[in-house]
Formats: structure tokens, C-alpha cells, sequence
């Protein structure tokens, strides 16, 4: 990418905070030490929308592998898509024919498509196994917690006690619809905040009186009373951000009539274009369990899974228009999810039964274009002829966790409970700037402790290649400086300092280690 | 003293209550006052009395009903709204106390369908009417009739099982869901009650059963062309039983009993079933206190009864547990609770033109609906998460986008709106006068109101006092309400008096309705 390029795209990521903080770009320029620091800032607006197929969708006829036709027909004498309608996409993968939007995006290189994802010993229950993908467990293993709650909590330490603040003016994340997903549980309360319509959620929670409350006792009516007070209070408190986010953008994009997902996704970019800094969104299409009439009897290419596999590319082709219009694509990256593909031979109803392998498909324009993995085999099955698994669901949210929010390896482990190999989903970087800033290094700075009180002590341990003059500065989440500290020359080798903690107001600090030529970053939260 | 021996406490206003708001979808002072004066034996037997099965839903374009035509109607879609209608109709009746239809719609929860999914609103009544029979009945009887009930051999797949493509769905979730539940999987396709191959054993058991395009659809039949004639061998988990293998007419029958012999001779399925009914009625926690006090006496009673659920009621419903404090008030109402709560409280009858009558259920229906709760049309098999997901249970209901939804009904209620007709709006002058004793007295106005919409969960003084000050008198003098209401006593034509009681009342109770504690039962 061209730097020209570059600093297309990024505009909307850096436009915000220097807008919102009246900060002077110029102050910033395009020195060396600024443009990862922009990037660090910019993760805080990078969003992440979940879309779940509800039911388990069929993966063999989303995906159709085209070097097994003889044995797709054959195995699916009732189901299988003619060869002369499916869309061609690679030499060796086609789409559904009523997926053509997804398609257009596939070839603009907007489409990561990861094939054969399960989880060892796929359970078979609608249930448990949704449970599974929401809590990112074992198979034999139960959370109570969801994998983007436990993401969201290590960003929004304790919440709601405390929320919200200054720093953390809105919702972690936002669920379009009526029903809380296990996926964003957190350890003390759901991350997310359910909501149907922004203005009549507003409207609505604008009349209550909450003024007195009275004491809870603890007993077992009183946890439920505490229950129903919280999420009294985080509906108001949020409702008036949220409705400003919503009137201060309109979509530009025309949806498709009739399609629920196309309804949530198109509440989702009016709440990202107008400054929504939630940063996950979760929406939903269900009807995936095709036990019966998945195709029509008469035409292959139409019935329940071709209507929904419509609706779910013309919806994300929508929203996609619309981000870009809106100029916001650039932050958003897409991602579907479902309990489990379906059983490789169709059933004498038309229909498959559950499976376990399936694609997921991740949108946006940062994803690396492609298809990763191979065409499942439709001959290697496991001994109730499902399909064999090629990568672990919880790769692919590694992989989303580390590669677009940046997130390192101890929270990885945190979050995802054990390690899990990543696979190239989002581009190593956003912008080539990095790559053109030769003395930015990968280095790690590493600050303790993290989250800090304001008076406590910082420990910063950092490695520098090369002797010379040692300078950290900290910015706050609107780029602005809120402390330096030089720190005299120092020599090549591994350092331990100790520094004040910025006496600053509450939130994430950007901490920048300058030492010669050599550049180090990391965050700090002030609490 | 055991926690199932026979409640001795006082039996008054809030334990008869307590009992009502968890046996009915009812929670008004008039109804609990029937209960005190029955006692807690005479209660309990009133609403374990068995009923009459209700009239038929009718078509509110001829007055006639269809649900047993032999064939589908062409344009089924809007008669499944209507059967959806009548179930709502059952529970808001009022002339009789009875635990019926909370059993009904548990097993409804239990036994789980999607009328959208049956898509034929003939079978969705059939298997409604099936649920409802059986009710207070035998668990295993009920069991083998919704087993091969139309709707639900139409929901699972069952219809298409055949020996030559078996389906598993309905095999699977009769053991997953409907009986012995399953346990910890201790290996790969091993859940400790049951194995993968028990399932697909089941499967073959159960071939052969179809449902006909035409003819009576509250049966099905029995096809021995179609089924699996050979032995099924089960798992250890079974004690490696093996059903026999039949052929003739009566092949699908006797294997059918053979494997609920099989299943409910198993020591777990009473427990599956007795820890479904404590969430339904009692509490959502079960620790190993309540697993050993309440659930494992409570299955040893349904086992020794043959299966029968009305023993384990009653012992259930007149337990010391039943009525401790820790339990009362520690529900969050559902939404059918919800609507049916308010419906019954504002006093509100039906019209009784079928077609008002239609429009006005089929309303509520949809606000069942935006609550979560769709009759009829539950999220999957397993019913509402409400009953089964954990930790949160009850909580699921409430949530950011559902707690609005639910103080729109009560403001429309208040208030009214273009959703449900004007017959519909609370008239709250008359509303007070009914359940007071003595209105213009702002302390026990609010005492009153405070026993007729918040009985499960006390409020504290300091609450009282501001709904009096803060709401009731708008910040002014208190003392002005009992002149406010003297002056509309006096003149009740009179609009400006009239008008200023009316307006008082109204934020009193869209704040109340508002509260927290409004959601409790």
C-alpha cells in the first residue's frame, strides 16, 4: 500500500480523537514516533461485529467444495446444487448461488473464509454446543462466563461498578435484539446492553423514577431486586449515549427489505458512524436448522437455506455500502459464527441433520482475502459421518483477538483459557506505516503494575539494541502529552526503571519508550 | 424439621398468595383472599381439582371452529396466531382457581414445539389440548402420548423416521430433554445417562410412525412396512437392554413401552423430572441442600407413585420450603405471568364478540412475544432459556431491551395507546375505590396499592414515603391529597376535579408499576 493510500484509509481512525480533543494535528505530524502511536489509540475505535446463524447452518452447501462433485451429488441426491449455479470463487471453492453480494466482496478481497471449524468431540444438542461456541470451552468443560465477556473485562476492569466514566463513556458491547448472548457474560454482569431501537429505548427508560431505591438485603428475593436495579441503571445510564450516536448518523446505504439481520446491521453502522465506542456488536439470523425442506423439492436452489444464506450476503453487502459511505469500514471487521455445520449426507426429508465442521466467514476491509484451510473431505468422516475438523473455533477468535485488537499473549492465555495457534485473518497491520517506520521496533515494553493508581510507582522493563539517550513520554486517549521523563543516556541491554505514575485523570494512557532510533509502546490504565 | 413436612406458619394474606402467584397466572387480592379463607389444604385442593377441558378455539371469520377438519387449512398462518389466542384466553379466565394451564404451559416448556415449525395450526391444538389432558396426570403416560402426538412427530422428524433413513431428532431429545437429561459427558458421545448409540437405538424403536395429510389430525399411525424390525441393542448405561425387535400393527405401540420402561426405570428420570418442576414452581437454584431435601425425596414420591405428579404437588405446594421466605418473592415474573398480572389486576373481561375478542388476545400475544416469551413458538426444543440456562435463569427475562418493553405495556395501560383498544385503559379512579378501603387517605392508598400490585416483595418505609410526597403529591403537601380526592368524591362530573384525582393517581401508579419490585412474584 502506498502511503497516499494509507492515509486514506486511516482517516476516519485518527479523525475522532483529534476532532473530539481539539488537538493540533500539526503537533502530531508524521514524525516516526507518532504513526504507531496513532495506531495503539485508534484499537480503542476498532469494532468487532458478531453475527450468529442460529440452528447450524450447512457448510458443504454454504461452501461447495468443487474437486468432490461426484461425491457432493451423490451423497446429497436431494439437496446438492446444480454444478451450472454455483459461483465460483477459487479453482477449488464455489458459493451458494444465492450469495453473489458475498461474492463481489469476496473478489474486492474483503472475505477471510476459514474452512472445517469445529471443536474436538462436537456435541450434537442445538444447546450445548451454542453454549460451547459462546464460552469458548471444551467440549466437556462449563463456563459461566462468554469469551468476549472475558475479553471485554480485561479492557472494562469490574464492570458495571464504576461505569459509566469518562474514559468509558458507552457499553462495551451491544446486542441488537432481546436476548442476552452467553458470549459476552462477563465475570460479574453481561458486557453487552440489549436493545431493539435507540429512540424508543431512550423514550422509554426516560421515564423512570429510580430516585428511591432502598436497601437490598441478602437473601435470595434481595439478589434478584439487585438483579433488576442494575440493569435499571446501566439501561438508563446508557440510553442517552446511545441515542445520540444513533441521531448523529444517518445510513446511506439502502438495505433489503424483509431481512431481520439487515434490520439489526443497519441500527449497528448508524451506532458505529455516530461515535458508539462499543466494541463488539452481536446480531443474529436464525433458522439454520434445516432438518426438513433446506432446499425446495422441485429446485435445489431455493428454500429455507437459500433465503437465509440471501438475507445473510445481501445484508452484509448493505452494511458494508453503508460503512464505507459512512466512512467507517475501515474499523469494522465482520464475523459469523454457528453451533455446528450439518451431517454430510442429506436425510429423505430434504433436509441434513447436525453436524460439526463449517466455514466461517469474516468481512471487512482489513481481513487477509481468502480462503484458509482446504475443502473438507466428503469421504474422510468420523464414525457418525460428520466432517472432519480442520481448525478450532477458538483459532479463529485468538486469532480476531490478537490480530485486530491487539491483544497480547497473557491475555490471550487469560481469555482463551489455554493457547491456541493463530491463523493469518486480519492483516499484521492496519496500514503499511509501521513496515515504512524502520525504527519502530516489536520490542516489548512491558509496564507494571497495569491497571496503576494514581501515587503507586510504574516499573517499565524494556531492551534496547543500541546505547542512547532514553525518553517516556505518556499521552492520554485523545493524543494529548501527559507526562515525559528523561531518563539520561543508557546503555545497550535490558533496563529496569522505576517513574511516577502521571497524576492524570482515570483511563488509558499511551506509554512511549524512546531510546535513540529504537521506539516501544505499550498501554497503562490509571485507575 | 424437614423442609417437605407439611407447612404449620401462619396462613395468611402473603403464603396464600405466594401459593397463588406461583399455581396461576393471578396475583390479585381477591383471588388470595379465596385461598386464606379455603386454608392451605383446601387451596390445594382446589387447584388440583381436575377440569373440563375448554370450549374449542374458533375461527373469528365464521364463529365455527376447524381444529378438526382432516385436511391443513390452505392459509395456515394466521389460525396458529388464533390457537396462540385461545391458550392466552385460558389463562386469563378467572372463574376458577386452578393450576391447569401453569402445568400446562410448564409442559409445554418441557415438551418443547415451535408452532411455526409444525405449521399446521390443527396439530399445534391437538398437542396443546394433549398437554393440557394429561396435565395433572401420569408423567410416563403423558410421556408415550407426546411421543407419538402429530405435532410433535411433525416438530422432531419423528413422521419421517423410517428403518430404511432413520432420523434421529426425536430420539435424541427424549432422552436429552424430555427424560433422563443428559449427564456429563464422560467421553466422546458418552453422556453418562445415555450413549450416541442409545440414541440411534431409539431412533430404530421409534420408526414407522407417520402423520396423514388427511384424515383426524389428533392421531397418528402406525406403518410396520416402515419400521425397524430388527433387536435394539442398548448401552451399558442402559444395562445393555435389548427391546425386541417386532413386526405387525402393534410393532410401534409395544416397542414404544418396552422404551419407556426402559428409560423410567432409571432412578435419574424422576430426578430429571422433579428438578424441572422445583425451576417451574419453586426456585431456579439447586444446590446439594435441595438437590438432597427437596429433589431426591421428591423422586423417590413419583417413582413409588408410578409416575403420577399429583402426589409430588402436594407435598410439593404445602412444604415448609415451599413457603420460605427465601423463595417468596425470588421469582421474576415471566412475561405471560407479567401480562396475565396486570390483565386480571386492571379487571379487564373480555369482549365478547369473537372478533374484539380475537384482535384484543392476538395483541397480547404480541407483546408476549417482544417480552421473549412467544406462546407456542418457544426459541428451541428446550424451551425458554429462562428454565434451563445458568447461572442467570429468571434474570434471562430482563434485560436492557425487555424491562422497557414491559414499562410501555404498563404506561399503555395507564395511559393507553394505538395498540390495544380504549376498553383497555385502566380507569384508575375506580381502580382505587375497588381495592381501597379508604382512598383519600394517602397511607393506605398506598398500603392497599401496595398489597394489590406489589405483594411479593415488601417495599421499605422510606419507599412508601416518597411514592406519598415525591409522586402522589407531587412534591407538595401531602394533606392536599385527601382535599384532591374530596373534591372528586364531591363532584365525580366535575372534569377539573375529576382531572387532578385522575392525574395524581396516574403517575402513582406508572411509578409503581415501574418499580424493580413490580417484576418480582
Amino acid at each position: 500500500m502506498k502511503r497516499r493510500d494509507f492515509l486514506k484509509v486511516s482517516s476516519p481512525l485518527i479523525a475522532l480523537p483529534l476532532v473530539l480533543g481539539g488537538f493540533p494535528v500539526h503537533a502530531l505530524g508524521r514524525s516516526r514516533l507518532l504513526d504507531p502511536l496513532w495506531r495503539l489509540l485508534a484499537t480503542t475505535d476498532r469494532v468487532l461485529v458478531l453475527i450468529q446463524l442460529n440452528g447450524g447452518n450447512d457448510g458443504i452447501n454454504t461452501v461447495i467444495p468443487l474437486d468432490q462433485l461426484s461425491t457432493y451429488h451423490q451423497l446429497r441426491p436431494q439437496i446438492a446444487l446444480p454444478d451450472s449455479t454455483l459461483i465460483r470463487i477459487t479453482d477449488e471453492a464455489a458459493l451458494h448461488p444465492a450469495m453473489s453480494g458475498i461474492q463481489r466482496m469476496f473478489a474486492d478481497g474483503m472475505v477471510a473464509i476459514v474452512q472445517g471449524v469445529a471443536y474436538p468431540n462436537t456435541n450434537l444438542s442445538h444447546f450445548r454446543s451454542t453454549d460451547i461456541w459462546m464460552t469458548a470451552s471444551d467440549y466437556n468443560q462449563y463456563l459461566a462466563t462468554g469469551w468476549m465477556g472475558r475479553y471485554l473485562d480485561t479492557l472494562y476492569p469490574n464492570y458495571p461498578t464504576g461505569y459509566p466514566n469518562s474514559t468509558a463513556p458507552d457499553p462495551p458491547a451491544v446486542q441488537i435484539g432481546a436476548i442476552m448472548a452467553l458470549a459476552l457474560q462477563g465475570p460479574l454482569a453481561s458486557m453487552g446492553l440489549a436493545l431493539q431501537d435507540p429512540q424508543t429505548f431512550y423514550d422509554i427508560i426516560n421515564g423512570t423514577n429510580t430516585s428511591v431505591r432502598g436497601d437490598i438485603p441478602d437473601t435470595q428475593p434481595g439478589h434478584e431486586l439487585a438483579y433488576l436495579r442494575q440493569v435499571e441503571l446501566t439501561s438508563q445510564q446508557y440510553s442517552t449515549s446511545i441515542k445520540s450516536a444513533a441521531d448523529k448518523a444517518q445510513n446511506k446505504a439502502t438495505y433489503p427489505s424483509n431481512n431481520t439481520l439487515a434490520d439489526q446491521l443497519k441500527i449497528v453502522a448508524r451506532l458505529i458512524a455516530g461515535g458508539l465506542q462499543s466494541r463488539v456488536y452481536l446480531v443474529s439470523l436464525g433458522g439454520f436448522d434445516t432438518h426438513a425442506a433446506q432446499v425446495d423439492t422441485t429446485d435445489t436452489t431455493q428454500g429455507a437455506h437459500a433465503t437465509l444464506l440471501g438475507r445473510l450476503s445481501d445484508a452484509v453487502v448493505a452494511f458494508f455500502d453503508d460503512l464505507r459511505q459512512l466512512g467507517v469500514a475501515d474499523r469494522v471487521v465482520a464475523m459469523t459464527f454457528s453451533e455446528f455445520g450439518r451431517r454430510v449426507a442429506s436425510n429423505a426429508s430434504y433436509g441434513t441433520d447436525h453436524g460439526t465442521a463449517a466455514p466461517m466467514f469474516v468481512f471487512g476491509t482489513h481481513v487477509v482475502p481468502g480462503i484458509r484451510g482446504t475443502n473438507p473431505s466428503l469421504t474422510e468422516l468420523d464414525r457418525n459421518g460428520n466432517l472432519l475438523m480442520q481448525y478450532d473455533f477458538r483459532q479463529v477468535y485468538s486469532s480476531i483477538l490478537a490480530q485486530w485488537y491487539g491483544a497480547d499473549d497473557a491475555t490471550l492465555r487469560q481469555v482463551m483459557l489455554k493457547d491456541f495457534q493463530t491463523i493469518p485473518i486480519i492483516r499484521s497491520s492496519t496500514t503499511t506505516s509501521v513496515e515504512e517506520s524502520p525504527t519502530a521496533t516489536g520490542s516489548p515494553l512491558t509496564i507494571s503494575p497495569n491497571p496503576a493508581a494514581a501515587g503507586q510507582t510504574l516499573r517499565l522493563a524494556f531492551t534496547i539494541p543500541a546505547p542512547g539517550d532514553v525518553v517516556v513520554e505518556f499521552h492520554d486517549g485523545i493524543g494529548r502529552s501527559a507526562a515525559q521523563f528523561s531518563l539520561g543516556t543508557m546503555d545497550a541491554g535490558t533496563h529496569q526503571i522505576s517513574i511516577p505514575v502521571p497524576s492524570v485523570a482515570k483511563g488509558t494512557l499511551v506509554c512511549s519508550l524512546r531510546a535513540g532510533n529504537t521506539i516501544m509502546h505499550s498501554r497503562v490504565i490509571v485507575e | 424439621m424437614g423442609a417437605l413436612d407439611h407447612y404449620s406458619g401462619p396462613w395468611d394474606v402473603r403464603h396464600a398468595g405466594h401459593l397463588l402467584r406461583r399455581t396461576t397466572f393471578l396475583c390479585s387480592q381477591r383471588f388470595v383472599e379465596q385461598f386464606v379463607q379455603l386454608g392451605l389444604d383446601g387451596a390445594i385442593d382446589q387447584l388440583l381439582t381436575d377440569q373440563p377441558p375448554p370450549d374449542l378455539p374458533l375461527d373469528p371469520a365464521t364463529g365455527q371452529t376447524w381444529v378438526n377438519e382432516t385436511t391443513r387449512k390452505e392459509n395456515d398462518a394466521p389460525y396458529r396466531l388464533y390457537v396462540k389466542a385461545w391458550w392466552l384466553e385460558q389463562m386469563l379466565r378467572t372463574d376458577r382457581l386452578s393450576i391447569t394451564e401453569k402445568m400446562t404451559l410448564m409442559w409445554h416448556n418441557f415438551f418443547a414445539t415451535e408452532a411455526d415449525i409444525i405449521a399446521d395450526s390443527r396439530l399445534q391444538y391437538h398437542h396443546n389440548a394433549t398437554l393440557r389432558r394429561y396435565a395433572l396426570g401420569n408423567l410416563k403416560e403423558l410421556t408415550y402420548r407426546v411421543t407419538i402426538d402429530p405435532g410433535m412427530l411433525r416438530y422432531l422428524n419423528g413422521d419421517q423416521n423410517t428403518a430404511q433413513k432413520p432420523n434421529e431428532n426425536y430420539a435424541r431429545e427424549l432422552q436429552e430433554l424430555f427424560t433422563i437429561g443428559k449427564g456429563l459427558e464422560r467421553a466422546p458421545g458418552d453422556y453418562t445417562n445415555y450413549t450416541e448409540h442409545d440414541v440411534q437405538q431409539a431412533a430404530r424403536v421409534l420408526t414407522g410412525w407417520r402423520v396423514l395429510r388427511t384424515g383426524d389430525p389428533s392421531t397418528s399411525v402406525f406403518t410396520p412396512a416402515l419400521h425397524d424390525r430388527g433387536d435394539k441393542q442398548f448401552s451399558a448405561a442402559y444395562s445393555n437392554r435389548v427391546i425386541r425387535g417386532r413386526t405387525g400393527t402393534t410393532a410401534g405401540q409395544d416397542e414404544l413401552n418396552d422404551l419407556l420402561d426402559m428409560i423410567f426405570s432409571q432412578e435419574e428420570t424422576a430426578r430429571f423430572f422433579v428438578r424441572k418442576l422445583y425451576r417451574w414452581l419453586v426456585f431456579y437454584r439447586i444446590d446439594e441442600q435441595i438437590e438432597n431435601d427437596i429433589i431426591e425425596p421428591l423422586a423417590a414420591v413419583l417413582r413409588q407413585s408410578n409416575y403420577e405428579i399429583k402426589p409430588v404437588l402436594r407435598i410439593l405446594l404445602a412444604s415448609q420450603h415451599f413457603y420460605d421466605e427465601q423463595n417468596i418473592g425470588a421469582m421474576i415474573k415471566s412475561p405471560l405471568d407479567f401480562i396475565v398480572n396486570i390483565m386480571t389486576t386492571a379487571g379487564f373481561s373480555l369482549p365478547t364478540n369473537t372478533q374484539d375478542k380475537m384482535r384484543l388476545l392476538t395483541a397480547l400475544v404480541s407483546i408476549a412475544t417482544a417480552l421473549q416469551q412467544n406462546p407456542m413458538d418457544p426459541p428451541s426444543v428446550a424451551g425458554w432459556p429462562a428454565y434451563y440456562q445458568s447461572p442467570d435463569y429468571y434474570r434471562l427475562w430482563i434485560n436492557s431491551a425487555t424491562l422497557p418493553t414491559r414499562y410501555s405495556l404498563t404506561d399503555t395501560i395507564i395511559f393507553g395507546s394505538r395498540q390495544l383498544p380504549r376498553a383497555y385503559i385502566l380507569d384508575v379512579l375506580a381502580f382505587v375505590e375497588r381495592i381501597s378501603r379508604n382512598p383519600g387517605d394517602y397511607t393506605q392508598l398506598i398500603t392497599d396499592l401496595e398489597h394489590e400490585l406489589i405483594p411479593a416483595y415488601p417495599l421499605t418505609p422510606e419507599q412508601r414515603d416518597y411514592l406519598a410526597r415525591s409522586v402522589l403529591a407531587a412534591g407538595g403537601q401531602v394533606y392536599e391529597w385527601a382535599q384532591i380526592w374530596a373534591a372528586y368524591k364531591a363532584n365525580p362530573n366535575d372534569q377539573t376535579a375529576r382531572g387532578a384525582a385522575q392525574q395524581r393517581l396516574q403517575n402513582l401508579l406508572r411509578t409503581m408499576f415501574r418499580m424493580a419490585e413490580y417484576q418480582l412474584m
